[in-house]
């Protein structure tokens, strides 16, 4: 009876994993032990992980095999970086005046989310990254995961008053890779501050990666996230943005390009507390062979939350018979005088656009390619740096050639 | 130059093409007229490889080679080019990006080098001015948010990009006014030579007094029924088609 009742519990995952070696408040680990002792390992049933099952997690083995990555990148040529191989941070990086890798105790935040209870406990690396004027900056956290292994960064932007900066998540694996990446991200956007985030997750094709972002957006601020999951097993975003103050402007993009078996589900939530700010998320994806897509964007407006202008966009292409979607776009509305609007589509290539083109004498392979290009260029539209711009457009041109 | 004999081409099991035979030579133009329903739109998505046509029945040999077991985009390479009866909006994709694309992987194709973006450049401008298509349609996507004329212009600036060695016009003058239709007629008699060849497929005569047929052939119920020099079309214009349905049915 006993071992019935943790098997549905967390426990499984657990006994795999090494207890983290940074020092973290008993306060702390109180709260994550009793969101992973109260919290169910999700399945269909738990309204939100109905179409993403998480059960192979506890089929991976963190043998620590290594496989070097065939062709490591770095996104942004002025950036700051720093390497993360396989969750530590690597040693004799020079420091970068805003970054804190060391600690003596891990900060206290935390929700009662059960992932983020083991990202806390199983912590691998924590990075805080700070911004403090209002040149902009760019930092990149490059991690690369050559073994299999289970690494639980926990990152802390805070982008401070009036301040603006870049961080790029460059999430890389070696193809073959079969790791468990949990991330957990805290962001603050202070008054009158400008950041953006740039996430590539282009994982092996047995990684699971699981990550969220907390954001607060204090007033006058705009918040920028862009998510590409390229590769990987099963990518899983939960992206939850606070917008507490007035004027505020929050972009969210996504474009992803899944094959295979991949699976990838993002989901959204901008909550708009205050009156007088602005919202636009657009996700785009392309889904061949037997790929899944989930999207769940929610947008709530709260009671005199008045004046609130959002937008939400979902739209996939399905380029085989066997790729499936799931999409479901929600507006939550208290207020009376705001303009929203969500929308979601899923179709296939248009039959008659590519037969237009081969007749003017492009292959077959390249009419679908540049199709797919131009529905995934308005994302790209949307993304200023130039660098994760062109990165990306590479990959999909990639995603077609392999 | 292409050679089409006794064609019979079914769709959902429907036969649409019933025996269909028609030989183009180099340095002519060739008017399709027929009712609705003849087969005209047929014959040409045939011609451009549209998959949804099962050929039943026939062969089409052009430049050479066996037509019906090329690709859309082999015919393509070859010199073949159909101006679309309604032609695609692509958002996104490029007019010019896209036409330096099909330039190249015909050229590809062929063996040649692709084309420097000078040359291509220089050809967009000088091309587009026979189509009086403004620079700046050229390099929008392609034909979205184009009018009904600008579209069918945006067809022929294509044709005149890819020099085809055989066009087919499939009811290029639907939809036109008489200004866009002018200058419609004017890029293809511009683009005429010794060389190339037309087939122009169209309901009314109105077309066919800008651009002059040396043959006009008449389709009816899946073949060509009567076949005569530009009068013929005068004729049908003044008459209509049942003289000839009545005809048919007696022979």
């Amino acid at each position: 009876m006993e071992e019935v009742l943790t098997q549905t519990k967390f426990d499984i995952l657990r006994t795999g994993l090494r207890p983290t070696a940074l020092n973290i408040s008993d306060a702390l680990k109180e709260k994550a032990n009793n969101v992973l002792n109260y919290s169910d390992f999700p399945t269909r049933k738990n309204e939100a992980w109905k179409y993403t099952n998480v059960n192979g997690l506890n089929k991976l083995v963190f043998d620590g095999k290594n496989i070097p990555i065939s062709e490591p990148f770095t996104i942004a040529n002025r950036s700051k970086k720093i390497h993360i191989t396989n969750g530590q941070v690597s040693e004799g990086q020079s420091a970068i005046p805003g970054v804190k890798t060391s600690w003596d105790v891990l900060p206290e935040f935390f929700t009662d989310d059960p992932f983020d209870a083991l990202n806390a406990l199983y912590c691998t690396s924590a990075i805080q990254v700070e911004f403090d004027d209002s040149e902009n900056e760019t930092i990149e956290l490059i991690f690369e995961n050559t073994a299999n292994s289970a690494i639980f960064p926990r990152l802390f932007i805070q982008c401070n008053k009036g301040a603006k900066g870049t961080v790029i998540l460059n999430f890389q694996g070696a193809e073959q890779n079969a790791s468990f990446i949990n991330v957990s991200t805290y962001v603050n956007v202070g008054e009158n501050a400008n950041l953006s985030i740039h996430k590539i997750q282009k994982n092996g094709a047995d990684t699971f990666d699981l990550q969220r972002e907390y954001v607060d957006q204090a007033a006058n601020s705009t918040f920028t996230m862009n998510t590409f999951p390229l590769s990987g097993r099963l990518t899983r975003n939960d992206l939850k943005i606070n917008v507490n103050g007035n004027n505020c402007e929050t972009f969210m993009n996504g474009a992803y390009t899944l094959k295979g078996k991949s699976h990838c589900d993002n989901h959204t939530t901008v909550d708009h507390k205050v009156a007088h700010c602005y919202s636009k998320e657009l996700y785009k994806g392309v889904i061949d062979d037997r790929a899944t897509n989930v999207f769940n964007g929610k947008v709530f407006v709260r009671k005199d939350a008045q004046k609130i202008n959002a937008f939400q966009s979902n739209a996939n292409i399905l380029l085989s018979d066997t790729g499936t979607v799931n999409s479901k776009p929600e507006l939550e509305i208290y207020a009376d005088d705001v303009k929203c609007s969500h929308g979601s589509t899923t179709g296939q290539l248009d039959d008659e656009a590519v037969f237009y083109l081969r007749s003017r004498g492009l292959s077959e392979k390249a009419a679908k390619e540049l199709l797919v290009k131009a529905f995934l260029g308005e994302v790209l539209e949307e993304v200023e740096n130039e660098e994760v711009k062109s990165y990306v457009e590479a990959q999909i041109e990639k995603h077609f050639s392999a | 130059m292409i050679e089409i004999k006794n064609l019979h081409a079914n769709i959902e099991g429907k036969e649409i093409l019933k025996g269909l035979t028609l030989t183009v030579n180099a340095g002519e133009v060739h008017a399709i007229m027929g009712p609705n329903g003849a087969g005209k739109s047929t014959l040409a998505s045939i011609l451009a490889g549209r998959e949804e046509y099962e050929i039943t029945e026939g062969e089409v040999t052009f430049e050479g080679a066996d037509l019906l077991d090329l690709s859309t985009e082999e015919r393509a390479h070859l010199g073949l080019f159909l101006a679309f009866q309604y032609p695609v909006e692509i958002p996104g994709v490029s007019n010019v990006n896209f036409l330096r694309t099909a330039i190249n992987e015909t050229r590809e194709a062929k063996g040649e080098d692709p084309i420097s973006a000078k040359e291509f450049m220089a050809m967009v401008r000088e091309k587009s001015k026979i189509v009086e298509l403004d620079s700046k349609l050229a390099s929008r996507s392609v034909n979205e948010g184009f009018s009904g004329g600008e579209k069918k212009r945006n067809e022929i600036f294509q044709m005149a990009m890819l020099n085809p060695k055989l066009a087919v016009l499939d009811e290029t003058d639907s939809g036109l006014d008489i200004d866009a239709l002018r200058i419609v007629a004017n890029g293809v008699n511009t683009l005429k030579s010794a060389d190339n060849a037309s087939i122009v497929i169209t309901h009314y005569q109105r077309l066919l007094d800008y651009i002059v047929p040396d043959f006009v052939h008449v389709l009816h119920d899946g073949k060509i029924v009567k076949t005569g020099n530009k009068d013929l079309a005068l004729e049908l214009e003044e008459k209509g088609y049942d003289w000839i349905k009545e005809e048919t049915q007696v022979g």
